[in-house]
C-alpha cells in the first residue's frame, strides 16, 4: 500500500481511474475538495472501488492523502467545473423565483411535507424549477454532469428536492438496470463507486440521509438499450412523464426544485426510434415533449449541437419556443469504457440491489431471502414487440396519447423453455386494484381486454430466478425482502444475474 | 378501500356521454363530499390516463360535479388541474369535440359563485388563452378567422346572465337593468337572423369588453360580507373561500337596500339608459323576428353612444394579472428573523448574478462563486460532509443529524441482521411521497397506503363498536333486535352516564341499529369493512352489503344507498368477474385434527367479503379427505340385497348416527383400496368378490361450513351367505360401531324407524335412501 499526499491548486481535479479489483482510500487533509458536487469532509477516509473513474475538484486548492493503487491518477486544469457551477447557478435563479412563485409554498420547519392545497398547475413553468435534460455520446460524461448538477441542488441548504430521471435503462441508476426511473433528492450522494453513483433505495433499516433511502418510481424496459425496441422505449418514457407530472402537481417543493434528466447514448444516434429516414433524433424529439424539458445541455460534440438546433423547428411550437439549447464542454478526464466493464457495472447494480454494498460500511448489508413458487401461480410476461401500433401514425407533439404496450404471458409448456428462465432478473409488477370487475371494463372499452397494459403497471420490485426444477415445475427466486411477494406478475427481459 | 380508490373505479362505469352515468357519478361525489380532494384527484389521475375520446364525458362530469354541487365547493379542488385536463385535451381532439370544449369553457366563466369563474382566473385564463392567443378573454386582439356564430351567442349569454344574477342581489340596479334589457335584445335578435360576419365579429368584440367593463361591476359590491367571489383571492388563498350559500340564488337575498357604493350614481344613470330602454322596448318580443339584421350594427352604435359599451380598445392593466405572477419575497415567520435575513441574503445574491443561459456565458469564470455554498453553511458535520446554517433551525438539523450518525454507528457495531431491501411503492403512494432527509433515518420499511389504510379502517371500526345508546326503557323496546343482523343487543352499564347502555350501537331516527351493521349497509354497499364482530358463528356468512331486507330509515343516506345500488346494478349488468380468495387468514387454535380459518374474498361483483369455516388438518396429498362406503350385499340365496350401515355415537350430535362405513384417506392410498380397508375395518366384511361399481368425483360434504370433501365409493360383495353372522370388526381403538345390515328396498322405511327410535340419520345416508325410495315410488316424476 503506497500512502501519498497530492497538492491540488485551485480550480484543478485530480483524476483517478481504478481498474478491477483496486481499491483506493482517500482522505482531504486540507482544504476543500468535492466530487461530483459533493463535498469532502475532511480527515474521513473515502473508499473508492469499483473500477471508478472520477475527479476530485478543488475551488480553493486542496491536499489529498491517497492510499493504494490505481490505474491512472494526474492533476488536471482543463476542468468544465467553472461551466457546471455556472448553469447550477442559473438553475438556481430559477428555483428561487419558482418558489417565490408559489405564494403557497411555505417551508415551515415543524410540518415540512404537509401538502398544500391549492397549489399551482404543473404546466406553469413560473413555478417550477428548470427541467434539464443531458445528451451526449458514449463515455461523455453526461451521468457526471447530471449527477453533478444534482448535488449542487440538493446542497444549497435550500431545501430543494430535485428529481432525477434516468433514461438510461443500461445504467440503472439507484435501481437495478433495465429500469426508466424517476428519484426525489434531498441530499447530495457521494459517490464511491460506478455501481451506486446515484445512491440506493430505502431499506428496513434507518439510513444516514435520502440518498440512502430513496424511493424511485420506475418502469419496466427490461433491456439495456433503447435501440432493441424502441416503441416501447418511447412509451415508457412518456409513462414516466406522465407519472412524474402526477407527483410535481402535488409536490410544490420538487416542482420549484427542477427536474434532471440523464438519457442514454442512444439518443445521439439519429435514426433509432423513426421509421421515418427524414424524422432525425426521434427518441430526443419524443423525451424533450414529454418532459416539457427547458433546458437542453448537449456536451461536447458541435455535429450534434448544430442538428439540435436543426431539430428545433420539427418541434412543438410550444416546446420550442421556451427550450434552451446549450453546448456544455465534455470533460479531458471522460474515459472511454468497453461492454465488458459495462456488464460487469450491471452485475454489481442488480446484486447491490439485493446484497447492499457490501464493502461500504454506511451502506446496510442486506439480507435476501430465497423461495419457491410453482411457475404456474407466477405470470411472467415479455412485452411483445409487434403489437405497438406505430407513433409515427400521430404528428409528434400533437398529441400525448399514451399507447398501449402490450404485454404477452409465457407459459413455459416445456421444460426446455422454463429453463432459459434461470439467472433471469425479473420485474415485479402490480396492476392497480386489477381485480376490480370496473377496472376491468375500463380497460375494456380503451381497447385493451385480455392482455395486461404495461404503462399502467406500478414496478414493485424485482426477483432473481436461482433454481428451477422442470419436474415440479418450481422455481427459486431469490426476493429483496422477506413475506408474500408484493404480486405474482413479472415482466422478463434480457438481464441475468448469478452468483459468482 | 378510501374514498379515492372506489371514486377511481366507479369511474371506469363512464364510458360514454351518457347524462345517467354522469348523474350517477355526480351522485356518488356528494356522497363523498367529506373528501372532495381525493374525488378531484381521482378524476384528474382517472382523466391523465384517458384516451381522447373517453375525456370528453369526465369533462363534463367535472363541470356537472362543480356546478351543482357547489355548496361542497367542489370547483376548488378541481382548480389546480382543470387547466391542464381541458387544454390536453382540447390539443387531443377533433374539431367536434372541441367546439363543445369550447362551449364548457365559456360556461365556466360565470359558473362559479355570483358569477365568477367556476375555477377561479387563473385557470379560465389558461384555457381561454389556447381559444383566443395571449390575454385569453380579456384580449382585445381581434380573432382572425371570426367568432363562429355559437361562439358568440354563448359570450353573449354569458354577460347576459352574470347581469341577471347580479340584478336579483341588487333588484334596483337599474344600470344592469339596462344591460340585461340590451343583451336579451342582441341576443333574440342573434338566435332569429343570420348576421353577417363582420357584424358578428362587432357584436363579439363589444360582448367581449361588456363582459369585461363588468367583471368589477359583479365583485364590487362586495355582497354579504365573508363572500369573495374567489376572482382574485381564491387562487392564492391557502383555505378554501367560504361556502357560498346557494339559498341565494334561488331566493332573492334580502335586498341589501339600494347599492350605497358610491361608485353607481344611480340617478344619472337611469336618465342615461331611459332614453335607450324607449329606443328597444317598443318592439316587444314578437315584433323582434321582422328586424332586418342590418338594425344591429345600429343598436350596437346606439349601446355605444349610450356610454354603456365602451369602445373595444379597452385593455386591462396590471392590476388583473394573477398576484402570482409577480415575484414577491416570500418569507414566514415560523423560522427566526436571523434564518429569514441570510436566507433572503442568499435569494438575493443568487438573484442578482448576471448568468445567461447562452453558450459563451456558461463559459466565464466568476470569481468566488463558490462561496455560495460555503459562506452561508458554516457549520459541517464532522461525520460527514452535510453542511448545516449557524442558525437555530440549522443547529437543530445538525443535532438530529448527529443523532443518526449516532444510532447507525452502534448498529453497525451491533451488526445489523435481516435489514432488507424494501419493495418499491406505487405511483399512487410515490405521487403523495415528499422527499425529505429528516424523515429517511426514521424510515422503516415503504408503508403502503393499504397498510395505513387496514389500521384506520381497524381503527375506525372500533370507534364504531364504543358508541353507545341508552337502553330503551320500554320492556318491549328493549327486547327490540338489530334490524339488520336481527342480533341482540349487548347491554353494559356506563359508569359515565350512570345507566345501562348498548354498546356497538347507533339511534337512526327511531331505529336503533348496531353501529357496525349501520356502517356496513351505508357505506358497505359499495365499500365493505371487514365486519370482525366477536361471537360471530362459525360459518356464519358476514352481512355485508346486503340490502335486500330490512328497512332503512327514510333518510337522506337511504336516498344516496339507491343511487349506489343503481351504480351497483349497473356495474353487474356489465360484467361479472369470477369469486376468488384474496388471502387466508388462519385463526390460532390448539385443535389437532380441525383448524378454523376466515378466508377474505371476492365476490363476482368484486366486492370484499369474509367467510369463516373450518378444515381438516389431516387431508392428504390427494385432496380427499374421506371415502364413504355403500356396500351391497349380494346373497348367494334369493335374500333380496342389503346395504350396510353402521351406528356409531357421534359427540357433535350426542347421540348415535345411522351412517355408511366411511373413513379418512390416508396419504398416499388408493381411494378404491381405502373404501375396501374402511369396509374391511369397521363392518369386517372381506372378500375376494368385491366389485367397485361406482366411484365419485370428489363432492362436498357441507361446503357451508367448511372445505372438507369425500368420495363416495359403491361396491358390491358377491357370495354372501346369508346363514353366517356378520364377521368381527377390527376397530382402531376408541371406536365403538355396530353394524347393520338393511334390506335396499327398504331403507327408506328403515330409516324413518331409525330417526323415530332417536337416532339421528347421516344426511349423505338419508339422501340415498330417498333417491331409492322416489326412483321406487314416485315413477310419475321422472
Amino acid at each position: 500500500m503506497t500512502q501519498r499526499v497530492v497538492s491540488i491548486p485551485p480550480l484543478n481535479e485530480f483524476r483517478l481511474e481504478l481498474d478491477v479489483n483496486e481499491e483506493l482510500s482517500i482522505r482531504l487533509v486540507e482544504g476543500r475538495a468535492e466530487l461530483n458536487g459533493c463535498e469532502l469532509s475532511l480527515e474521513k477516509s473515502l473508499a473508492l472501488k469499483d473500477e471508478l473513474k472520477c475527479s476530485i475538484y478543488t475551488w480553493t486548492g486542496c491536499k489529498l492523502e491517497i492510499t493504494g493503487q490505481s490505474l491512472v491518477e494526474y492533476t488536471s486544469n482543463e476542468t468544465p467545473l467553472i461551466t457546471y457551477l455556472n448553469l447550477h447557478l442559473a438553475f438556481e435563479q430559477q428555483r428561487i423565483k419558482a418558489r417565490n412563485t408559489q405564494s403557497d409554498f411555505k417551508p415551515s420547519p415543524e410540518k415540512p411535507n404537509e401538502r398544500l392545497p391549492g397549489y399551482v398547475n404543473a404546466v406553469d413553468a413560473s413555478s417550477s424549477g428548470y427541467r434539464v435534460m443531458v445528451i451526449g455520446q458514449e463515455d461523455s460524461g453526461k451521468s457526471t454532469l447530471s449527477k453533478t448538477l444534482l448535488n449542487y441542488a440538493a446542497r444549497t441548504g435550500k431545501g430543494w428536492t430535485p428529481i432525477f430521471v434516468n433514461l438510461d435503462p443500461s445504467d440503472g441508476g439507484p435501481l437495478p438496470p433495465g429500469t426508466l426511473s424517476a428519484t426525489a433528492y434531498s441530499t447530495s450522494t457521494q459517490t464511491t463507486s460506478p455501481v451506486n453513483a446515484f445512491g440506493s433505495c430505502s431499506t428496513s433499516g434507518a439510513a444516514l440521509d435520502n440518498s440512502a433511502a430513496l424511493i424511485p418510481q420506475a418502469l419496466p424496459y427490461a433491456h439495456a438499450s433503447p435501440a432493441r425496441n424502441p416503441k416501447v422505449y418511447k412509451i415508457l418514457l412518456e409513462a414516466l412523464a406522465r407519472r412524474l407530472d402526477m407527483r410535481l402537481e402535488r409536490d410544490a417543493k420538487a416542482r420549484s426544485s427542477g427536474v434532471f434528466i440523464d438519457t442514454p447514448a442512444a439518443f445521439t444516434s439519429a435514426n433509432i426510434g423513426s421509421d421515418d429516414k427524414n424524422s432525425k433524433y426521434d427518441l430526443i424529439k419524443h423525451a424533450l415533449h414529454a418532459f416539457r424539458v427547458d433546458v437542453l445541455l448537449v456536451i461536447g460534440h458541435e455535429k450534434l449541437y448544430i442538428e439540435m438546433q436543426r431539430l428545433l423547428k420539427s418541434l412543438d411550437a410550444n416546446i420550442a419556443q421556451n427550450i434552451k439549447i446549450l453546448k456544455v464542454p465534455k470533460s479531458g478526464g471522460a474515459v472511454e469504457t468497453d461492454d465488458a466493464y459495462r456488464s460487469r457495472i450491471q452485475a454489481a447494480q442488480i446484486k447491490s440491489f439485493f446484497y447492499g454494498n457490501m464493502s461500504n460500511i454506511s451502506d446496510e448489508q442486506l439480507s435476501p431471502q430465497s423461495m419457491t413458487i410453482k411457475i404456474d401461480n407466477l405470470k411472467v410476461f415479455k412485452i411483445t414487440e409487434d403489437k405497438v401500433a406505430p407513433s409515427s401514425a400521430l404528428p409528434i407533439g400533437a398529441s400525448r396519447v399514451l399507447e398501449n404496450t402490450q404485454l404477452e404471458r409465457v407459459n413455459f409448456e416445456s421444460s426446455s423453455q422454463l429453463l432459459t428462465l434461470v439467472h433471469s432478473l425479473l420485474y415485479l409488477v402490480k396492476w392497480p386494484d386489477s381485480n376490480n370487475v370496473l377496472n376491468k371494463h375500463a380497460k375494456e372499452f380503451e381497447g385493451d381486454i385480455d392482455s395486461k397494459d404495461l404503462i399502467r403497471a406500478d414496478l414493485v420490485g424485482f426477483l432473481i430466478v436461482t433454481a428451477i426444477d422442470s419436474a415440479k415445475r418450481t422455481i427459486t427466486v431469490l426476493a429483496p425482502s422477506p413475506g408474500r411477494l408484493p404480486s405474482l406478475n413479472a415482466v422478463f427481459g434480457s438481464f441475468e444475474w448469478q452468483d459468482t | 378501500m378510501d374514498v379515492y380508490t372506489l371514486y377511481k373505479q366507479q369511474l371506469g362505469t363512464l364510458n360514454s356521454n351518457q347524462k345517467h352515468l354522469i348523474n350517477n357519478l355526480t351522485l356518488l361525489a356528494r356522497q363523498y363530499a367529506s373528501t372532495p380532494n381525493q374525488v378531484a384527484d381521482a378524476v384528474h389521475d382517472h382523466i391523465s390516463f384517458l384516451k381522447p375520446h373517453y375525456r370528453l364525458p369526465v369533462l363534463y362530469l367535472i363541470d356537472s360535479v362543480c356546478k351543482n354541487l357547489a355548496q361542497f365547493n367542489y370547483a376548488y379542488y378541481f382548480r389546480p388541474y382543470i387547466a391542464k385536463d381541458w387544454l390536453e385535451t382540447y390539443n387531443m381532439v377533433d374539431g367536434s369535440t372541441r367546439s363543445k370544449l369550447e362551449e364548457l369553457v365559456i360556461t365556466w366563466r360565470n359558473g362559479g359563485p355570483y358569477g365568477s369563474n367556476l375555477f377561479g382566473e387563473h385557470a379560465q385564463l389558461e384555457c381561454e388563452q389556447r381559444l383566443y392567443g395571449n390575454g385569453g378573454w380579456k384580449a382585445t386582439i381581434p380573432l382572425s378567422y371570426g367568432p363562429s356564430r355559437t361562439l358568440v351567442i354563448s359570450e353573449l349569454q354569458g354577460a347576459l346572465e352574470k347581469r341577471r344574477l347580479h340584478l336579483q342581489y341588487y333588484p334596483f340596479d337599474d344600470k344592469v337593468k339596462s344591460h340585461v334589457h340590451a343583451l336579451s335584445t342582441l341576443e333574440k335578435i342573434l338566435l332569429t337572423t343570420s348576421v353577417p360576419p363582420d357584424q358578428l365579429n362587432q357584436i363579439y368584440e363589444r360582448v367581449k369588453s361588456m363582459t369585461n367593463d363588468a367583471t368589477p361591476l359583479v365583485g364590487a359590491p362586495g355582497a354579504a360580507p365573508g363572500i369573495t367571489p374567489g376572482i382574485s383571492s381564491g387562487l392564492a388563498s391557502g383555505s378554501p373561500p367560504p361556502l357560498p350559500t346557494p339559498a341565494i340564488i334561488s331566493t332573492p337575498a334580502p335586498a341589501p337596500a339600494p347599492p350605497v357604493q358610491p361608485a353607481a350614481p344611480i340617478p344619472i344613470l337611469a336618465s342615461q339608459s331611459n332614453p335607450l330602454l324607449q329606443s328597444l322596448t317598443p318592439p316587444p318580443p314578437s315584433a323582434t323576428p321582422s328586424q332586418p339584421g342590418s338594425n344591429v350594427s345600429g343598436l350596437l352604435q346606439s349601446l355605444q353612444a349610450s356610454g354603456l359599451l365602451k369602445p373595444s380598445t379597452t385593455s386591462i392593466n396590471g392590476s388583473s394579472t394573477p398576484a402570482s405572477l409577480t415575484p414577491q419575497m416570500n418569507t414566514t415567520n415560523t423560522i427566526s428573523q436571523d434564518d429569514d435575513e441570510k436566507e433572503k441574503q442568499y435569494d438575493q445574491a443568487v438573484l442578482a448574478l448576471d448568468i445567461v443561459l447562452d453558450n459563451n456565458d456558461i463559459l466565464c469564470a466568476r470569481p468566488n462563486l463558490d462561496k455560495l455554498f460555503y459562506d452561508r453553511l458554516t457549520i459541517q458535520c464532522p461525520q460527514c460532509s452535510r453542511r448545516f446554517g449557524d442558525t437555530k433551525s440549522g443547529k437543530k438539523q445538525l443535532g438530529e443529524h448527529i443523532d443518526t450518525h449516532f444510532r447507525i454507528n452502534r448498529r453497525n457495531k451491533e451488526g445489523s441482521r435481516g435489514v432488507t431491501r424494501s419493495w418499491l411503492i406505487v405511483l399512487r403512494d410515490w405521487m403523495n411521497d415528499v422527499a425529505d432527509d429528516s424523515l429517511a433515518s426514521q424510515r422503516g420499511p415503504m408503508a403502503s397506503h393499504e397498510d395505513s389504510e387496514h389500521a384506520q379502517e381497524m381503527e375506525y371500526r372500533k370507534k364504531l363498536e364504543s358508541s353507545t345508546v341508552p337502553v330503551p326503557i320500554d320492556a318491549s323496546d328493549a327486547a327490540q333486535l338489530c334490524p339488520i343482523c336481527k342480533e341482540k343487543f349487548k347491554s353494559e352499564f356506563s359508569e359515565e352516564d350512570e345507566e345501562w347502555v348498548w354498546v356497538n350501537a347507533i339511534q337512526d331516527g327511531d331505529v336503533i341499529y348496531h353501529a357496525t351493521c349501520h356502517n356496513d349497509r351505508t357505506v358497505g354497499a359499495v365499500d365493505t369493512l371487514p365486519a370482525s364482530r366477536s361471537g360471530s358463528v362459525l360459518g356464519k356468512r358476514e352481512r355485508q352489503g346486503s340490502l335486500d331486507d330490512g328497512d332503512v330509515a327514510a333518510d337522506t343516506k337511504k336516498i344516496l344507498l339507491e343511487d349506489v345500488v343503481k351504480m351497483e346494478t349497473l356495474s353487474r349488468g356489465i360484467r361479472m368477474s369470477k369469486p376468488f380468495i384474496e388471502s387466508v387468514e388462519n385463526i390460532p387454535t390448539n385443535t389437532k385434527f380441525l383448524g378454523l380459518q376466515t378466508l377474505h374474498w371476492k365476490d363476482q361483483d368484486g366486492k370484499a367479503r369474509k367467510w369463516e369455516n373450518a378444515y381438516r388438518t389431516t387431508r392428504s396429498e390427494s385432496g380427499v379427505d374421506a371415502v364413504s362406503i355403500a356396500a351391497i350385499l349380494k346373497y348367494t340365496t334369493a335374500r333380496p340385497s342389503d346395504i350396510v350401515l353402521i351406528k356409531q355415537y357421534r359427540p357433535p350430535h350426542d347421540t348415535q348416527v345411522v351412517e355408511m362405513p366411511a373413513g379418512l384417506v390416508d396419504a398416499g392410498e388408493d381411494i378404491r383400496a381405502c373404501a375396501i380397508r374402511e369396509l374391511y375395518e369397521e363392518t369386517g366384511i372381506r372378500s375376494d368378490r368385491i366389485t367397485v361399481i361406482d366411484e365419485t368425483p370428489t363432492i362436498a360434504n357441507d361446503p357451508g361450513m367448511s372445505n372438507a370433501n369425500m368420495k363416495n365409493v359403491t361396491l358390491v360383495v358377491d357370495g354372501v351367505d346369508a346363514d353366517v353372522a356378520m364377521p368381527e370388526q377390527h376397530l382402531d381403538e376408541g371406536e365403538h360401531i355396530t353394524v347393520q345390515r338393511v334390506p335396499l328396498t327398504q331403507l327408506h322405511q328403515k330409516l324413518l324407524e331409525y330417526s323415530e327410535q332417536g337416532f339421528i340419520v347421516d344426511a349423505r345416508l338419508s339422501h340415498l335412501a330417498l333417491g331409492l325410495h322416489i326412483a321406487r315410488t314416485q315413477q310419475s316424476v321422472f
